[in-house]
């Protein structure tokens, strides 16, 4: 459930997220300034390259709301605290119990799924560097690519191997 | 910014593969979504599909086409080697549905398998590019791992996958390890590359990474092969896999372990040629000796059968060392009738024995001459053409092999040769004896021969008797498969 | 890039470690993490490599390495798991059924 405490959780970490995308588109755009190279500057010269002092203020702003936000909450947000609210997880696990317990043979069932779906997307990730170089013909190669891992997702599918119970 | 221009790529090496691939993807869909419990007719249609894909491949002959920039090579080594492969999972399909339903086990999911390790095994065989080699090799052995546990209600089975899985992974680093450290000393991961700058280094023996490299790639691959003493998985391995599937690893990926060996060795370390040729001498003396000195006191039919595979790989292995054409074609043409005549005498195995796997020692043999004439003789056959006795394809195939020895100058090698093919007539007498010299100890039913296990019984023993015969016509061609530089 | 010897040693011990990993450990996870070690000490060779020698091959094998390491994982899982269905175990030292 999306309680306020949750919202505010997400919205920080949206933001964090844009903040990082935005980083990064703008790092790659430049090519004369290699990751490495801003990198290698001392963080009290970064204001000199007045391109980046935007990040550095997002930076900031991004922080600045993030604790202005936690700080509210703590002081208007009405506070009813259990047991069940302070435990350490709140998934709806135990959170008490001996460790050796026996898992579902499920879990390892969806585990080996993720495992091969997951690591395929390794060879996305050079074909989105290169996408505009690489052109229609990069585009069908990666079609092709991906029907076959759709082929794999059908059976997994079919067989009912994502179905719970 | 620039776009990056593709030169024209010619998909001839691999079209088989990608057709197989084809082909394997549409019969797992088929398979989830016809209902139903029997699925015989996956066997026929990939039967059916192996058998075009071999003659589409057997077309290519003469024509030479390297590709995707020295990755991929379509010559004839390839397509003799892809022949093998695919005739080796033709008949192991043949012989699959019987077994597969007496054992309970007949899931669709068999097919595409076996129809992957295929691609794998061509991948092998065709690839020039150790990248190639290595990905056919784990496209080849991921599915294996998955055939030989294929029977996951039978304990023996699961034992079997899981201690192929580990030990070939196992290898697998070292396979690995061995293409990173030549990648390393040559800077080139394409095997004419490799030979190029193995041609240019003043002393190539002396450099040790690529020393260590060539000795990591040998191991991985003995592992694969199941040379001694790295053979210690073949036994259990075999034993426990569903009878057909142990058929088609002791011929298929056996051959496609030589392809890619002989492919590398041979074209890569031209140059290291005498040390590499000394170490296969002792692996050959090795994996001969232990095969058949511990084939001697199995009964387990099926563990026999396995040390005498690791027997014959050291036969093998000795046309290998002497690293010649003659040696080479003699591998070729060994490696094909190896093909015929064990998953020949396998298909008998899987008639003899009984649901769970009972009925499967030495003795079970007893008396089966006078109760299927026709089927004892087969076997015989297949026996008389394991250990080597003329006019059989056994006897030819280790004719060459070991004249390609005698021709280098290891008539020591040769003649230990001679002395273990001596030894090995022994156990697969003794199976001749029970079947024609004793009487069965109890009454039981014999399996019924069904239409496709009898065709594979056919074309396995056409193919032992011709190959014995008339030599000449197969090996012309093997002759020229072999001619690599 | 001066030390490669460096990272060649380094992925020489770890390769080691994993050999005597799968050597001596009884648990078949164990066993198998043991041979992703392997893997990966292969990898870093690769990288390393392929860094010092200044083309890409290296890198691109690391990534094949990668995906079917990935792939025989699901599979050893899997036939682990059917493992220990029957047998309760998947310690080596309990895989006997077939005689040696």
């Amino acid at each position: 459930m999306l309680d306020k405490k949750n919202l505010i959780k997400y919205v920080f970490d949206v933001y964090v997220y844009s903040i990082l995308v935005f980083f990064i588109n703008r790092t790659s755009r430049h090519t004369e300034y290699p990751v490495e190279t801003i990198l290698a500057i001392p963080p009290w010269r970064l204001q000199m390259l007045g391109t980046y002092l935007p990040i550095l203020l997002l930076v900031i702003v991004a922080v600045l709301f993030g604790f202005v936000t936690l700080l509210l909450s703590s002081l208007i947000g009405p506070k009813k605290s259990s047991r069940i609210k302070l435990a350490p997880y709140e998934c709806g696990c135990e959170p008490v119990g001996t460790a050796r317990e026996r898992f579902s043979i499920k879990f390892y069932l969806i585990a080996m799924l993720f495992i091969l779906f997951d690591i395929e997307a390794v060879f996305l990730y050079p074909w989105a560097i290169l996408y505009k170089k690489l052109g229609v013909f990069g585009l069908v190669e990666m079609g092709v690519f991906i029907l076959i891992l759709f082929v794999g997702y059908i059976y997994v599918w079919k067989k009912g191997a994502l179905e719970w119970d | 910014m620039d776009m990056i221009t593709f030169p024209t790529i010619d998909m001839t090496p691999i079209l088989p593969e990608i057709y197989l691939s084809l082909l394997a993807m549409a019969l797992l869909l088929i398979n989830v979504f016809m209902p139903g419990r029997q699925k015989g007719y996956l066997g026929y249609i990939s039967f059916v599909g192996v058998v075009a894909i071999a003659v589409m491949t057997a077309s290519g002959w003469g024509i030479e086409v390297s590709s995707f920039s020295g990755s991929v090579i379509q010559d004839k080594f390839a397509i003799f080697f892809k022949i093998i492969f695919l005739l080796s999972a033709g008949l192991s399909i043949l012989l699959s549905d019987q077994y597969m339903e007496r054992e309970g086990c007949n899931h669709g999911e068999l097919y595409p398998l076996i129809l992957f390790t295929v691609v794998g095994m061509m991948l092998m065989a065709c690839g020039t590019d150790l990248m190639t080699i290595f990905l056919g090799l784990e496209v080849m052995s991921v599915s294996l791992y998955i055939l030989a546990g294929f029977n996951r209600a039978n304990i023996k089975s699961n034992e079997s996958g899981l201690k192929y899985f580990l030990l070939g992974a196992f290898s697998t680093g070292f396979l690995l390890y061995g293409m990173a450290l030549t990648y390393g000393a040559t800077g080139t991961t394409r095997i004419f590359g490799i030979s190029g700058q193995l041609s240019q280094m003043a002393a190539p023996a002396a450099n040790i990474m690529l020393l260590a490299g060539m000795l990591l790639m040998i191991t991985g691959f003995a592992f694969k092969i199941a040379a001694a003493p790295f053979h210690m998985w073949t036994p259990d391995v075999y034993e426990g896999a569903p009878t057909p599937m142990t058929a088609f690893m002791s011929a298929g990926p056996k051959a496609a372990g030589f392809a890619a060996a002989i492919r590398i060795l041979v074209i890569s370390f031209p140059a290291l040629q005498p040390d590499w040729s000394q170490l296969f001498w002792i692996l050959a003396v090795l994996t001969m000796t232990i095969g058949n000195i511990t084939a001697l006191r199995q009964d387990n039919i099926k563990r026999m059968l396995a040390y005498s595979s690791i027997a014959h790989a050291g036969y093998a292995l000795v046309g290998f060392a002497a690293g010649n054409e003659t040696g080479v074609a003699g591998v070729l043409f060994y490696m094909l009738s190896y093909a015929f005549m064990n998953i020949g005498a396998f298909a008998i195995v899987i008639l003899i024995a009984k649901k769970g796997e009972t009925n499967g020692t030495v003795q079970d043999f007893a008396g089966f001459a006078f109760k299927r004439p026709l089927l004892a003789a087969v076997m015989s056959l297949f026996l008389f053409s394991l250990a080597g006795m003329p006019p059989t394809a056994g006897f030819i195939g280790k004719f060459y092999l070991f004249s390609g020895a005698v021709q280098q100058g290891y008539v020591w090698l040769a003649i230990i040769g001679v002395i273990n093919s001596a030894v090995s007539v022994y156990y697969y007498l003794r199976v001749m004896v029970f079947m024609y010299m004793k009487n069965p100890s109890e009454e039981f039913e014999w399996a019924t021969v069904t239409a496709p296990v009898a065709l594979a019984l056919i074309i396995s023993a056409a193919g032992s008797i011709i190959l014995g015969v008339v030599p000449s016509y197969v090996m012309q061609f093997a002759q020229q498969a072999a001619k690599l530089i | 890039m001066e030390n490669l010897n460096g990272y060649l040693i380094v992925s020489a011990i770890l390769f080691s470690i994993g050999t005597i990993g799968v050597l001596t450990r009884k648990n078949a996870i164990v066993i198998f993490m043991c041979v992703e070690l392997m893997l990966n000490a292969v990898n870093l060779t690769f990288v390393a490599l392929s860094r010092h020698l200044g083309n890409l091959d290296g890198q691109v094998f690391v990534f094949f390495v990668m995906t079917v390491a990935a792939a025989e994982a699901a599979v050893g899982l899997a036939l682990m798991i059917a493992f220990y269905n029957n047998r309760e175990t998947i310690d080596v030292t309990d895989m006997n059924s077939l005689k040696w």
